[in-house]
């Protein structure tokens, strides 16, 4: 009987984890070790900052599906790993700390055969003195950020309607945050709801990126088919905000938040401060502070994983040019370099570069956004890891079958622009692949054929039937296995 | 009292293209929607496809 461990369970854990437990039945022994008892649906935590959706239609609990699955759950968060075993153990394995019930506090060694890692990012706040919730900046990072965001975006709404101009910010709270995206959807959801409440008036609203153009979204922008012309997406996301009366602050880089400004250095070397009344800034990511030992108790924290602490897989690192970088860097396995039965997938996995061109301010500070890993890749990468796994135990055969560089794949985002079945929006957009290929592609980088950029309400109806499809497949619920990534 | 009018020539948001009357139009028009609702949804279904080896 072979033992599968996976640390993680969102998008990439959880879709790893369901399709390893099908592929191998009860045979084998599929456990999933998390600290957070429900399963959330990140991209529709948007909703839930915008009061549009409550905690519970975005969240579910994972032991009872797992439960049904026959998987293992622990309630738990992993701190270190011990690859090679230690000298009273010669299976490898991972120290894990239960954070709930009577077990809460107790440590376990947790041996394995193959191992997940897909604990994702560490939302690292610290990063930025006075960055996130409890402190001065709200985040929707998570379903419980977003509901608190909600509440501190009542208090403003509150004072609109009682007559006082409230100053919104909204954007990246580092200057190497990713996740543009869902800052941006926030954005747009917020110009549409107070469009509703017959309150933009009330409102400044303004978008502050360290995207060195509106639209880049830490893939280097994209160019689509639009109107008879190729645009690029700066140009459809200026759009988009100019629509919505949102002004905008490029090539910042958030240094500090105090009560009420925030602190930032521009590429150009200026530093200057945005007051608000209400912030929703995102923050940096990193990854889990893990540590890895050998056999001997020796620290190999810094050969297995990369120093801001996602897991270095099967992707080149040599450093290089951004004009030498191409789409061969990109990993296609997830396999660990050093130890062949781990893997790392979704965000967790140490990218081997940017996508955006890095760009550094006069004083050295690097204002470049982080690649996203987010939704289809963190999904996709799971899902192959567990096809891989699957096929390696059941056939003893160490040859990968199943592959997925984000250097081929695409990518679809759907922007939320504003909820309601009749008059809302979204903006479609696709990309093929997610990493530019200028050797396949020498014009635009990407697949022209197969990007997209549209506004309409199908957007809207699609981000939420993507919800259900999506709460529907991570239920388990029938045919769940048919439903892609 | 006078209105205060806020000029924004020369500014960013002055440049940008803005969607016309007809544009907003077709954009929540239901019939238009429901067929583009199903071609965006066959789009990101043939990218959902080949990213999966």
């Amino acid at each position: 009987m072979a033992k599968v461990v996976v640390l993680g369970a969102g998008i990439s854990g959880h879709t790893a984890a369901s399709f390893l437990k099908k592929m191998l039945g009860s045979k084998h022994e599929v456990v999933v070790v998390s600290p957070n008892r429900y399963y959330q649906w990140v991209p529709s935590n948007i909703w839930v900052g915008v009061g549009r959706m409550k905690i519970d239609q975005v969240r579910f609990p994972l032991d009872k599906v797992y439960q049904k699955w026959g998987i293992i759950y622990k309630q738990a968060k992993a701190l270190e790993f011990h690859p090679e075993g230690d000298q009273e153990n010669n299976s490898p394995f991972v120290t894990i700390e239960y954070v709930a019930n009577a077990e809460k506090g107790q440590r376990e060694k947790v041996s394995y055969d193959y191992l997940v890692n897909a604990t994702g990012p560490k939302l690292n706040f610290d990063a930025t003195p006075g960055l996130g919730p409890g402190k001065f900046s709200q985040s929707v990072c998570s379903y419980d950020h977003a509901a608190h965001s909600w509440e501190a975006l009542q208090q403003s709404i509150k004072a609109m309607e009682n007559g006082q101009m409230q100053r919104l910010l909204i954007g990246t709270g580092h200057p190497s945050a990713t996740c543009q995206g869902a800052a941006f959807e926030y954005a747009l959801n917020i110009a549409f709801e107070l469009k509703r409440k017959k309150l933009s008036h009330m409102a400044e609203i303004t978008w502050i990126t360290n995207e060195y153009e509106l639209g880049d979204f830490g893939m280097g922008g994209a160019f689509v088919k639009r109107g008879g012309y190729i645009t690029s997406t700066k140009v459809f996301t200026e759009s988009v905000l100019t629509e919505n009366n949102i002004k905008w602050i490029k090539r910042a880089g958030v240094t500090k938040v105090e009560d009420g400004i925030a602190h930032y250095e521009t590429l150009s070397g200026e530093q200057n401060t945005k007051d608000f009344d209400f912030a929703m800034l995102i923050p940096a990511f990193k990854g889990q502070d893990f540590k890895a030992y050998d056999k001997s108790g020796e620290d190999i924290t810094a050969k297995v994983f990369a120093p801001n602490g996602f897991m270095k897989v099967d992707a080149d690192y040599t450093p290089r040019a951004y004009e030498s970088w191409t789409v061969e860097e990109w990993p296609k396995t997830y396999q660990s370099p050093v130890y062949p039965n781990m893997y790392a997938t979704g965000i967790a996995f140490a990218p081997p570069h940017g996508i955006s061109k890095p760009m550094k301010s006069p004083t050295g500070l690097s204002i470049t956004p982080s690649p996203p890993r987010t939704g289809m890749p963190s999904g996709v990468t799971g899902k192959i890891v567990a096809q891989n796994i699957a096929h390696f135990i059941k056939h003893g055969e160490t040859e990968h079958k199943h592959t997925a560089s984000m250097g081929k794949m695409g990518a679809a985002c759907i922007v939320s622009a504003g909820f309601s079945m009749t008059r809302g929006l979204g903006a479609t957009m696709t990309v093929s692949p997610i990493v530019p290929d200028w050797q396949r592609y020498p014009e635009w980088g990407r697949d022209i054929k197969a990007t997209v950029g549209e506004v309409g309400l199908a957007g809207h109806w699609i981000k939420l039937f993507l919800h259900y499809m999506f709460i529907h497949k991570a239920k388990g619920y029938p045919f769940w296995w048919l439903l892609p990534e | 009292m006078e209105k205060k009018i806020e000029i924004r020539a020369y500014k960013d948001e002055f440049y940008p293209p803005v969607p016309t009357k007809a544009t907003k139009f077709w954009r929540t028009n239901l019939v238009y929607q429901i067929y583009k609702f199903l071609r965006l949804n066959y789009k990101i279904m043939r990218i959902v496809v080949k990213g999966h080896s």
